[in-house]
């Protein structure tokens, strides 16, 4: 289980002497194979909440733990895709993928047999010998997921990964990330600002409220494990979208309009 | 590929338009022949000469120095980059004397250089490397630059040291710009030799051109300077070969 504790940061501009709040406050489990969602408006945080949940990034208050351990750097067990390609041009998209692989200890030939399946699960596996720059902006995108689900996370952190794609790219690799998580059973936190990418991935989703960064609440998807890009036409469906965008065009409590403090105790939306 | 058949057929018009105006204007007398002689008597000569171990010898020597230089200057440069990109204070002070480097007439200090390592290979390679190392050391700093602030995040969530991510990670990511740096030192190193042996020096391709010139023996030294751009062109293309090998994947990016 992922447990994120009253966690803060702060950025102090040493130039200007002025301190800046990232996230405030931020209290959330993640239960095993659960698919999370952080949706929020850019400068609410969400990306910072991610970089420490990866250890790239020290939190000023509070904890993050994965289990029961503490995590203060990057961790074996915690996988990352960031939104900007992160595809090594020089490596052939197997080698890209066996990158992740080198501090596993696997032998050469397991390394090369689990690079191998794994471009199979993402489907890029036609093209295992070609380098990531003959590829499109997707399909290198489906490398960089391999090359992280190669090491086999058991927490897999994505930072807005469909961000600089198409709408219907996106929709795409969006069913199969769905497809992914439900056959490898991993837990997924998932950085989006986009309100139906969340809508539909996700078992929960996380609305933040910018500048600080609050959890202003959380909402219960009701569409099953099994949702998929059809459902975009669903009245479940429907009916998270209503609700997220509610929140986000309201900043309301916890906002930069609203009362600092009011914010603490998100309450649970019924799905 | 009938594009590249073009480009090639064009490449090689504008070769032979030139040597067809060699060959032409001192024969019709459009330059005076004591003063460019035909392109013809610079191939004989040539051939002549190739006869002999004086021009081999010269030409072992100046390939020689060549090398030396370039290697220093390669090795030296990256080296110095690298810390000056990890410097960005010291890089920022030193940024004014780094542009406007290539400005200096740094050949001006050769015979200074002379007089303190004495007449032979050392002031040479000192000159060739001083001209070369400055485009290798700006354009690794540019390269370090260029790498992508996602691959460094990356190398640190599989949590590669700081000498694995170098290797690994930005040498590899910054190549394409150190083989910019390593193909103009390439050139430098060539002129530096050149120039140096030509000012001054007892043997080299440059010490050739300038002894013919000063023995009136004009068919001789086009045929060194025809030797020196051969040299030149080979030199540039076996650089750009290796490249290609070493960065296929730049080329695949494209």
């Amino acid at each position: 289980m992922l447990r994120i504790d009253d966690l803060g940061k702060t950025f102090t501009d040493e130039r200007l002497g002025s301190e800046i709040v990232a996230l405030s406050g931020v209290d959330l489990d993640v239960e095993d194979g659960e698919f999370v969602s952080v949706i929020g408006p850019s400068g609410c945080g969400k990306s910072t909440l991610l970089d420490i949940v990866a250890g790239l990034e020290r939190p000023t208050t509070g904890t993050v733990h994965i289990g029961d351990e503490l995590i203060d750097r990057p961790h074996p067990d915690v996988g990352v895709v960031f939104q900007q390609d992160a595809t090594f041009p020089w490596l052939t998209n197997r080698q890209n993928v066996e990158f992740g692989l080198r501090r596993s200890g696997l032998s050469k030939r397991d390394r090369d047999r689990r690079a191998m399946e794994t471009l199979e699960l993402v489907g890029v596996e036609a093209f295992a010998e070609h380098r990531p720059g003959q590829l499109s902006g997707g399909m290198r995108q489906r490398v960089n997921i391999a090359r992280v689900l190669a090491a086999r996370p058991r927490i897999l952190l994505l930072d807005e990964p469909f961000g600089a794609l198409d709408e219907q790219t996106r929709l795409r690799l969006g069913d199969e990330l769905l497809r992914i998580w439900r056959e490898t059973g991993g837990t997924v936190l998932f950085i989006t600002h986009g309100l139906s990418e969340a809508a539909l991935l996700s078992d929960r989703i996380v609305v933040m409220t910018p500048r600080p960064g609050r959890i202003k609440e959380i909402v219960t998807s009701p569409l099953p494990r099994t949702r998929s890009s059809t459902d975009i036409g669903s009245a479940e469906f429907a009916e998270v979208a209503g609700r997220l965008w509610e929140d986000l065009s309201h900043p309301g409590p916890g906002g930069a309009e609203g009362p600092a403090d009011s914010s603490t105790t998100p309450k649970e939306a019924v799905g | 590929m009938t594009r590249r058949r073009r480009v090639l057929l064009t490449r090689l018009l504008l070769a032979l338009a030139a040597a067809a105006f060699l060959e032409i204007a001192p024969r019709a007398g459009l330059v005076d022949p004591l003063t460019l002689v035909p392109l013809s008597d610079m191939l004989s000569t040539l051939g002549e000469r190739l006869g002999t171990a004086e021009l081999w010898s010269n030409l072992a020597y100046t390939g020689g120095t060549m090398l030396l230089s370039f290697v220093l200057a390669g090795v030296s440069g990256v080296l110095v980059g690298y810390l000056l990109w990890r410097a960005p204070r010291v890089r920022r002070a030193l940024e004014p004397y780094l542009t406007s480097y290539y400005a200096l007439p740094v050949f001006a200090f050769y015979p200074v250089l002379v007089a303190m390592f004495g007449l032979n290979r050392t002031p040479v390679i000192l000159l060739a490397w001083a001209y070369a190392v400055v485009a290798v050391v700006t354009n690794t700093a540019t390269g370090f630059d260029s790498v992508s602030a996602v691959y460094i995040r990356t190398a640190r969530v599989y949590r590669l040291g700081p000498w694995q991510t170098l290797w690994q990670v930005q040498l590899p990511a910054a190549a394409p710009h150190v083989f910019t740096g390593l193909k103009l030192a390439v050139s430098y190193a060539v002129v530096g030799v050149i120039a140096s042996e030509f000012i001054l020096a007892t043997q080299g391709l440059g010490w050739l051109v300038s002894y013919t010139y000063n023995s009136f023996a004009l068919a001789d030294m086009y045929a060194t300077i025809l030797l020196i751009m051969t040299l030149a062109v080979l030199i540039t293309a076996a650089v750009s070969l290796l490249e290609r090998h070493a960065w296929r994947a730049e080329e695949a990016g494209r």
